[in-house]
């Protein structure tokens, strides 16, 4: 029971001695630019919603990085998907398109930053849906394209190598099988690829959503950003706040292994069937 | 040969329900070379017969099962169901594989059903179907259970009932107790005689255990090696249930394994 006690939290081991180092340090240094004290930072995190100089909250930020993964994510996750399932299905499609996507995978997505800055410029959802007030309108604003764009391409490679796996990796008599038993070409899909394919697509979209998260807040530090969480890091360096800038980092960093966690307990939960078989 | 089945259905008269006719099979071997599989196959199988097909490794005897699924094309001859040529997998011809293939994410239950799922049957209907084939493999208190759960004889039952839930007229299985440990094996030789005693059904075979064939069929196909090619079809007339100490039991599988060898 004691090693059991001591195992739960070993974890915590190694963020408390950073943290009491800091603690240490902070008022040795004693230069806010150099390292800011914990307590400042804290103050920020304790006060989310609080306006900063002219920044915004953090709380409001927040939102804002996170309204455009959601978006962007959700897009690229979904065209990964169904590029992989088809092209992991038919020999004919990735011959196609296989060559093609392999030319953009190792591209970062922040290179495409000048082009879309050239072909979108500052348009965002708002301009594209026609809705220049309300109370939806800052944040349809916030979407610039060209930023949905990199969110899409980095939640679309991920989740389309682990769909394609998935796809490849589900047993050939499973396939046939069902269609000796009479399933359509349908129902092979829906019905046995795309649930065969589940742990590769989650697997993808795990590491993807945490990579997506990633190029967001350096998309955001890039010109044309108005907000966001890479938006407050960059701005609060330029006044000298690296207080905010650490809350930033802080911030970041738990909402990614937030989100990776979340798709761990999902994985365990509704996909317990995979790690069973054989 | 140029043998050219006419797709009439002159069979249809007769009670066969599966005729081969002058099949052949050749694959292209990686290196480009063609490697025949299967010389010109004939065989019939008559209304509720169990026809085991016995041969070693490499005799073309799952690719003969395959084609008859639907499930590889046949270039040469022609494979017809009920008068019918087989050209895609259809309901009415089931398979039992060596791998159980059940689809590891769905209940058992789940899995006994695709079949009826399939041809769009209501929720209900489907369960019931599912409920009553569980039954007949004596697998009803595993019905919620996964397939990862199960042992290998218990699933291979699962797909045994999977199959039979399609109701087929014919039940194609391909080494179906190849993976079995041998007590469990015998277990399920006995339980697929009960089963096809209660459903009527045509039976094709594959194994390569001679003492299956013997145990099981009503006729049995001999094989040659590479390539492929019916060396003999014998009928076997011992009354079921069949004791494998029975002398005419042992002179049997003696025969077969000699013509095996030879």
């Amino acid at each position: 029971m004691k090693s059991s006690v001591l195992s739960f939290f070993l974890p915590a081991l190694v963020p408390a001695a950073v943290v009491g180092a800091w603690i240490y340090w902070a008022p040795v240094i004693d230069n806010e630019l150099l390292l800011p004290s914990p307590s400042s930072v804290a103050a920020i995190l304790v006060h989310p919603a609080e306006p900063l100089l002219a920044m915004g909250s953090v709380a409001v930020n927040m939102l804002m990085s996170f309204a455009r993964v959601a978006v962007g994510f959700t897009v690229g996750t979904i065209l990964g998907i169904v590029a992989g399932l088809v092209m992991g299905r038919f020999k004919l499609a990735d011959r196609i398109l296989g060559p093609f996507l392999e030319l953009f995978r190792p591209i970062p997505s922040l290179a495409w930053v000048p082009l879309l800055l050239a072909w979108f410029g500052m348009a965002s959802v708002a301009g594209l849906l026609g809705i220049d007030s309300g109370p939806v309108y800052p944040y349809l604003d916030n979407l610039k394209l060209s930023m949905l764009f990199i969110l899409i391409l980095g939640g679309f490679f991920p989740t389309f190598t682990g769909t394609y796996q998935g796809v490849r990796s589900v047993p050939r008599t499973l396939v046939e099988s069902s269609r000796v038993l009479g399933a359509s070409e349908s129902d092979i899909f829906f019905k046995v690829l795309l649930p065969g394919s589940a742990p590769g697509i989650f697997n993808g979209i795990r590491i993807g959503i945490t990579l997506d998260w990633c190029h967001l807040v350096a998309a955001e530090m890039l010109p044309g950003a108005s907000s966001g969480m890479g938006y407050l890091i960059f701005d609060a360096q330029m006044l000298g706040r690296m207080d905010i800038v650490i809350a930033g980092m802080i911030l970041i960093g738990a909402t990614g292994a937030l989100l990776d966690y979340g798709c761990r307990v999902f994985e365990r939960k509704k996909l317990g069937w995979s790690r069973e078989v054989r | 040969m140029p043998h050219q089945p006419s797709e009439t259905a002159s069979d249809a008269g007769s009670a066969s329900v599966l005729a081969i006719t002058g099949v052949e099979k050749t694959f292209l071997t990686s290196r480009g070379e063609r490697l025949k599989a299967l010389e010109t196959t004939n065989l019939e199988l008559k209304v509720n017969e169990f026809v085991c097909v016995v041969g070693p490794s490499g005799c073309g005897k799952s690719t003969l099962l395959r084609m008859t699924a639907g499930l590889e094309s046949c270039e040469t001859g022609s494979i017809s169901f009920m008068g019918t040529p087989v050209v895609r997998p259809r309901r009415e011809i089931g398979m039992v594989f060596q791998e159980y293939s059940l689809l590891p994410w769905r209940s058992v239950l789940d899995n006994v059903a695709m079949g009826p799922e399939f041809a769009g049957g209501s929720r209900a209907d489907c369960v019931r179907a599912a409920e009553e084939f569980l039954q007949l493999v004596g697998l009803s208190e595993f019905a919620q259970s996964y397939p990862h759960e199960l042992s290998g004889g218990m699933r291979q039952r699962v797909a045994i009932a999977r199959a039979l839930a399609n109701r087929p007229e014919l039940l194609l299985m391909d080494e179906p107790f190849g993976a079995l440990d041998a007590h469990t094996r015998i277990l399920l030789q006995r339980e697929l005689l009960k089963i096809c005693q209660k459903h009527a059904t045509t039976i094709l075979f594959v194994t390569h255990s001679v003492d299956e064939a013997v145990y099981l069929a009503d006729r049995i196909v001999v094989m040659s090696p590479r390539p492929g090619r019916i060396k003999r079809i014998l009928s076997v007339d011992l009354p079921h249930p069949r004791s494998r100490g029975d002398a005419r039991y042992a002179a049997l599988s003696q025969h077969i394994l000699e013509l095996l060898e030879s």
